[in-house]
C-alpha cells in the first residue's frame, strides 16, 4: 500500500453542548457542523476532516476542560462550537496559546476581535441594528424592552437605547428577568396596562417560550404590537406553538424559507440527514458554513496549519445557504445579509427585507453612526402613548 | 519596594477558574485572601484593605460600594470588554483593574496601581474636603465682619480684629465665632462688640 496516497487525517474539535439549558440548540448547530464535514469528506480527496465531538453540558467550565484535553491529548488545530460568550472566551486563551482556529457560528454581541476565531455568525451590526432601523422607521422609537439578565441583553439594550435616543425616541420600561425563569404575569399585565408601541425581546430559551405564550394569551383579549426578538427562530416557533408564535418579527441571516438554490439543496441535505421533519435554522446553517469554510481553506492552504487556514479563508467567496458570504480579513468577521422576517402560523418565517448586498461586519460598532438613524420618525400623538409617565427604569445590577 | 504582606484581600466571584488563580497569586504575595460570589456583613466586618469584583456577572451586593472605594481600592475583572459591562464597572469607580484570563503576570501590578489610585484619590478627596471647608469659613468670615462693619460702623481690619480677638477670648476659632454670628447675627455680635 503506498502510504502517501492516504488522505490525512484533520481533527475538528466540536464544542457544542447537547445536554444542560440550551441543549437544543447545541444538538441543531452540532448537526449543522456534521452535514458540512461530511459534504466536505465526499468532496475533498487528500484529507479527511474527523470530528472530535465532546458536550460540554453547558458548563464553561467544561468548555476549557475539553478543549485544554482536545488540544494536549488529541492535537487538535480547529474547534467548530460555543453558542455562549461564556464559554467561547473560556477556550479563546487555551486556543490563543496553542494559536489554533475556532470557528464560531453563533452571532453574538460584539467587541471582540481575535486573530484565532474565525466569527461566521452575524455581529451586532448586521443584526441588532437592521432590526432596530426597522422598529425605528417603520413602528415606533418608544419600545417597551423585556430580556434575559445577562450581557446579550444588557448590549442589545445598550445599542437599543442610543438609536432610539438619536431619533428622539426612548425606552419605555427595561425589563430583566432572570437566565430559566418563567413568570412572565407582572411583564405582561405591565405591557397591557401601558400599551406600547412595540415590543423588543431579548429574553432566551424556556424564558422566551413561556413569554410568546402569555403575551398570545393577553393578545385574545386586548389588541397589542407585534413582538420583535433579534433570536428567534424556526425550531422555537415549534416549542412555542403555532398561534402563540405566529406574527412576530425577527432579524437574521438565515431562514429556512430563504429561496435559492443553495438553501434548496441543503434543506434537502439536512433532511436526507436528519429526517424529512429536521427544519434547519440560522445557528445550524452557520455551524454548516463553519465547517464548509474550514474544508475549502484547508483544500486551498494544502495544510491545515492555522495561519495558511486563515489566509485561505479570508480569500475564499462561497455561496452559502444564506447567500454568498466571505471572511472579512481585518476582523476575522462574515460580510452575511441581514434579513427580517415575519413568523407564520407554520412554524416558518417570511421575509420581508433584506439588505442590498452582504454587510460589512462592524464588531466593535465603529461605523455606527445613530445621528444617521432614520430621521423621519415622528414622537405618536397623545392617546397612542401610555398614560402618565414612565419610570426608565434600569435595572442592570 | 511595596510589599502587600499582610493585607486583606476579598475577592467577589462566581468562583472559576480565574478566582482561584487569583486567590492563588495574592496568596502568593503575602495577603490573607477571602472569597465568596457576594459581599456579606461578615466580609465587611473583616475590614479588607481591597476588594475585587467581577465585571462580567457583576455577582456580590456591594451596595455601599461608593464608601466602600472612597476608603480602599476596588479592583474590577473584566472578562468582556462590551460598553455596557464597562460603564457597570465605571460606576463603582475602581482603582484598577485586571482581565481575564487571570494569569501569573498583572495581578502584582494591579495591586500597586490600585493602591496607589485609592490613596491618591483619598488625599484628593481630602484635600476638596479641607478647600470646601475653608472656602465655607471664608465666606462666613466675610459675612460676620460685614455684619459688624454695618452695625458698629467700623473698617474691615478694625471687624476683623474684633473676631480675632474674640475667638482668642473663647479660646476658640475666628471661624467658629463667624459662624455663630451668622447663624445668631445680632445677639452673638452685640455680645462681641461689648467693651469687656
Amino acid at each position: 500500500m503506498d502510504r502517501n496516497k492516504q488522505p490525512q487525517r484533520i481533527k475538528v474539535g466540536l464544542l457544542y453542548s447537547q445536554s444542560g439549558f440550551y441543549g437544543v440548540v447545541g444538538r441543531e448547530m452540532l448537526k449543522g457542523a456534521l452535514l458540512g464535514i461530511q459534504q466536505i469528506n465526499a468532496t475533498a480527496t487528500d484529507f479527511l476532516l474527523e470530528p472530535l465531538v465532546v458536550d460540554p453540558g453547558g458548563d464553561p467550565a467544561r468548555y476549557y476542560q475539553c478543549c485544554e484535553s482536545m488540544l494536549q491529548k488529541d492535537k487538535v488545530c480547529h474547534f467548530i462550537g460555543c453558542y455562549t460568550s461564556a464559554a467561547r472566551r473560556q477556550v479563546l486563551p487555551l486556543i490563543e496559546a496553542a494559536n489554533a482556529l475556532l470557528w464560531h457560528a453563533a452571532r453574538y454581541e460584539g467587541f471582540e476581535s481575535s486573530d484565532n476565531v474565525i466569527y461566521v455568525g452575524a455581529a451586532p451590526n448586521q443584526h441588532i441594528v437592521p432590526l432596530a432601523h426597522h422598529m425605528i422607521r417603520h413602528i415606533s422609537a418608544e419600545a417597551y424592552c423585556v430580556g434575559s439578565n445577562y450581557i446579550w441583553t444588557w448590549e442589545t439594550t445598550r445599542v437599543l437605547q442610543e438609536m432610539v435616543s438619536a431619533a428622539g425616541g426612548r425606552l419605555l420600561a427595561e425589563r430583566l428577568v432572570p437566565l430559566g425563569d418563567l413568570g412572565m404575569d407582572f411583564i405582561i399585565a405591565e405591557i397591557v396596562r401601558l400599551r406600547p408601541p412595540v415590543i423588543f425581546n431579548t429574553l432566551v430559551g424556556d424564558s422566551a417560550y413561556s413569554f410568546f405564550r402569555a403575551y398570545h394569551r393577553a393578545r385574545l383579549r386586548v389588541n397589542l404590537p407585534p413582538v420583535l426578538s433579534c433570536s428567534l427562530c424556526e425550531p422555537e416557533l415549534h416549542l412555542i406553538g403555532p398561534q402563540a408564535a405566529a406574527g412576530h418579527i425577527t432579524c437574521s441571516p438565515y431562514f429556512a424559507t430563504l429561496h435559492n438554490d443553495w438553501n434548496r439543496m441543503f434543506v434537502e441535505r439536512y433532511r436526507a440527514a436528519f429526517g424529512p421533519a429536521a427544519v434547519p435554522f440560522a445557528d445550524a446553517e452557520s455551524s454548516y458554513v463553519c465547517a464548509m469554510l474550514l474544508g475549502r481553506a484547508i483544500q486551498t492552504a494544502g495544510t491545515p496549519d492555522a495561519a495558511a487556514v486563515r489566509k485561505a479563508v479570508s480569500a475564499d467567496r462561497f455561496d452559502a445557504p444564506q447567500g454568498p458570504i466571505r471572511i472579512d480579513a481585518e476582523s476575522n468577521h462574515c460580510f452575511v445579509t441581514p434579513r427580517l422576517a415575519r413568523s407564520t402560523t407554520a412554524g416558518t418565517f417570511d421575509v420581508f427585507w433584506q439588505a442590498p448586498q452582504p454587510v460589512k461586519p462592524d464588531p466593535f460598532l465603529v461605523w455606527l453612526d445613530t445621528d444617521q438613524a432614520p430621521l423621519s420618525y415622528k414622537r405618536p400623538r397623545q392617546q397612542e402613548t401610555p398614560r402618565g409617565t414612565v419610570p426608565h427604569l434600569r435595572v442592570v445590577k | 519596594m511595596v510589599s502587600f504582606r499582610n493585607r486583606r484581600a476579598v475577592i467577589i466571584c462566581p468562583g472559576d477558574k480565574d478566582c482561584h488563580m487569583l486567590e492563588a497569586r495574592l496568596t502568593k504575595l503575602g495577603l490573607l485572601v477571602q472569597a465568596d460570589t457576594d459581599w456579606t456583613p461578615l466580609l465587611a466586618a473583616w475590614r479588607p484593605d481591597v476588594v475585587f469584583f467581577d465585571v462580567d456577572t457583576g455577582c456580590g451586593n456591594l451596595s455601599d460600594r461608593t464608601e466602600l472605594a472612597r476608603s480602599i481600592p476596588l479592583i474590577a475583572i473584566i472578562g468582556a470588554e462590551t460598553p455596557g459591562r464597562l460603564e457597570w464597572m465605571l460606576q463603582q469607580q475602581p482603582a484598577a483593574f485586571l482581565l481575564r484570563p487571570i494569569r501569573s503576570s498583572g495581578v502584582y501590578t494591579a495591586l500597586v496601581m490600585g493602591f496607589h489610585n485609592a490613596a491618591e484619590r483619598q488625599e484628593l478627596l481630602a484635600l476638596i474636603a479641607r478647600l470646601e471647608r475653608r472656602d465655607q469659613a471664608r465666606r462666613s468670615i466675610l459675612a460676620a465682619s460685614t455684619h459688624l462693619m454695618t452695625t458698629y460702623g467700623l473698617t474691615e481690619p478694625a471687624a476683623y480684629r474684633l473676631l480675632r480677638e474674640a475667638a482668642m477670648r473663647q479660646r476658640t476659632t475666628i471661624e467658629e465665632i463667624s459662624a455663630r454670628i451668622e447663624a445668631d447675627g445680632a445677639g452673638e455680635a452685640a455680645a462681641l462688640a461689648k467693651p469687656r
